[in-house]
């Protein structure tokens, strides 16, 4: 049974702890560098292309902002979820998440506090990069298709996957040194995959049988499959690709997974947070 | 108020707690002593949830944190040993988020009348990490109390203030105490505890020795009755003459004072007797007064490793 007196507090604490990082965020000067440095690739994107149509007076693509879009929502996705990282670790190591214990905040509000914050943060971005995109549409006079507002939709389904997993290695970190170390083994993991799995496709193996660069090509491509289906990044580009393509159904499924994922690196977190203890 | 069974954390290395059995009542100042490493910190840690015991039963206010984690929570205030505190806040600010935390109406006027009793009202605006430890302590003080905790829990509250420091947190736990809140105060400044404490345990080496008021620990340890005397000149004999008095337990020369423990064990008073035996001896008596073991003299008996045995006999199961 639900005990709705245990719900509201859990929710109100939340909140308050939703306020004061949102609050914090907002005042670190690292926030704005991460935006503005998002906005100027974005621009650079958006100006090549702009230079591509009056030499060539073609399209380089159907549409010209979901490109550079990606890229700024990964730079900010990558952003958050490293603050996110950071955020939990920080205060073990500092001793305020046992400060937070000592009064009614519990592994659930403290998590969803913490993480309804970052992911307010990354909305509130996504509403200002909507914003400038249309300035630069404006500006350049070209049309934002709808396509360019779905994926936008699929980001805000992708972003809070990828904060759920800041959260997460956040919670079971016991520093803030371990948590960015973990983070960073993990994202320089996929990229080591991803880059060896390419090189080892330009090797032409000699020989069918029992070759070892066949062996591995296999091996990473298995990793790579998996990866696909965990990173929020493949999500997105898997998404973006789909909905371009009209395949509304694969569209709607990476927004359903990405929610599922996300739902469970959040449970995760709470146990995490439980067997790991608010003590460094 | 908080009851524990056999409360027990071991770590890999170290059984940290060992089947600590302890009961504060309500309304009462308790005093948790204990040399550094006995355990009281982990104790402390497991009451308010932070560690999870390895085995035993834990009760706050009659019922568990399992059971009611917020009531019990809205219900205690904390002083921990290091005061901790958001370094992108001013103090007002982190009282302000405190008191949302604990969703107390009309915050303001609570602040302001606690940072005014501590005489932090005019440093409000300014960040704790600017403030002295004496003002950090008064401030976490300010912090637990803001939601008018039925429980105080204070670990180590007086650690590192000077004496103006600690007598003004001193003042702030007697008028806690006479508003009827339970305190459970945790200290290795034992003048303190015995200042404030209705009830004291003693922890050592994980365990918990002896659970009693301070009258009753001395007793478990020392029987004795102390006295000091001071005479005009010593005369070689009164050392021997003092042997031979059967209450005299032992006794220390030192100038003209004279330091005995006298047989405490029947209702007699043998203060006559010594002051007769004194006399005998060829001197004249001074002054004279008898005086109780101080809790540090009863906490080092119960502390001291070669004496250990000692304290068996009040030990608690």
């Amino acid at each position: 049974m639900i005990d709705s007196g245990k719900m509201y507090k859990q929710i109100q604490t939340a909140i308050t702890i939703h306020k004061r990082d949102l609050r914090i965020a907002l005042f670190s000067p690292a926030l704005y560098i991460v935006t503005t440095v998002s906005i100027l690739v974005g621009i650079v994107i958006i100006r090549n292309y702009l230079s591509y149509i009056e030499s060539n007076g073609l399209y380089p693509m159907p549409d010209l902002f979901s490109f550079p879009f990606r890229w700024v929502i990964i730079v900010t996705g990558v952003y958050l979820a490293f603050s996110a990282v950071v955020a939990i670790a920080r205060e073990r190591e500092s001793g305020t998440m046992e400060l937070l214990f000592y009064g009614p905040v519990d592994n659930v509000s403290y998590v969803i506090g913490k993480y309804s914050a970052q992911f307010t943060l990354y909305c509130l971005l996504i509403v200002l990069y909507l914003i400038c995109f249309l300035i630069l549409s404006n500006i350049a006079g070209i049309h934002i298709p709808e396509s360019f507002f779905m994926m936008m939709l699929l980001s805000l389904f992708t972003g809070a996957y990828l904060i759920s997993v800041g959260i997460f290695v956040s919670t079971i970190s016991k520093s803030v040194r371990s948590a960015t170390l973990a983070f960073l083994t993990l994202i320089a993991s996929a990229l080591f995959i991803q880059t060896s799995q390419a090189l080892l496709l330009s090797i032409a193996p000699e020989s069918d049988y029992y070759n070892p660069v066949l062996l591995l090509q296999q091996l990473l491509a298995w990793i790579q499959t998996l990866l696909s289906w965990l990173s929020p990044f493949s999500y997105l580009n898997y998404g973006v690709d789909e909905m371009l393509r009209g395949n509304m159904i694969a569209f709607l499924r990476v927004i359903g997974l990405s929610t599922v994922f996300c739902l469970v690196f959040i449970v995760s977190s709470i146990i995490g947070l439980k067997i790991r203890g608010v003590r460094q | 108020m908080i009851s524990t069974r056999n409360l027990t954390k071991t770590y890999p290395e170290v059984e940290a707690v060992k089947a600590v059995t302890l009961n504060v009542h309500p309304g009462e100042v308790y005093g948790f002593l204990g040399p550094n490493g006995a355990g009281k910190s982990t104790t402390i840690a497991m009451l308010l949830g932070l560690v999870k015991p390895t085995s035993g039963e834990l009760s706050l206010f009659g019922t568990s944190l399992e059971k009611d984690y917020f009531t019990i929570k809205n219900a205690i205030g904390v002083v921990g040993e290091n005061p901790y505190f958001f370094d992108e806040m001013t103090a007002w600010e982190f009282l302000s988020f405190h008191a949302d935390i604990f969703m107390i109406d009309s915050k303001e006027n609570r602040i302001n009348q606690l940072m005014e009793r501590v005489g932090l009202r005019q440093y409000a605006n300014i960040r704790p990490s600017e403030y002295s430890r004496g003002m950090r302590q008064k401030l976490s003080f300010v912090r637990a109390l803001l939601h008018k905790p039925d429980l105080l829990i204070l670990d180590e509250p007086v650690s590192g203030l000077d004496p103006h420091g600690i007598r003004q947190i001193r003042g702030l736990i007697e008028e806690q105490k006479k508003s009827g809140t339970t305190i459970f105060i945790s200290s290795h400044i034992l003048s303190e505890v015995e200042r404030t404490a209705d009830r004291i345990a003693i922890m050592h080496k994980g365990k918990l020795l002896v659970e009693d008021n301070l009258d009753g620990l001395r007793y478990s340890v020392d029987q004795s009755v102390r006295v000091n005397v001071e005479v005009t000149h010593v005369p070689d004999s009164l050392s021997v003459i003092l042997s031979d008095v059967p209450s005299v337990v032992d006794h220390n020369i030192n100038g003209q004072h004279i330091e005995m423990r006298l047989d405490g064990s029947s209702d007699s008073d043998h203060r006559a007797e010594v002051s007769s035996a004194i006399t005998a001896s060829g001197t004249t008596i001074i002054g004279m007064e008898t005086r109780k073991a101080s809790l540090e003299e009863t906490f080092m008996t119960f502390t001291d490793d070669n004496v250990i045995g000692l304290s068996k006999a009040g030990e608690v199961e």
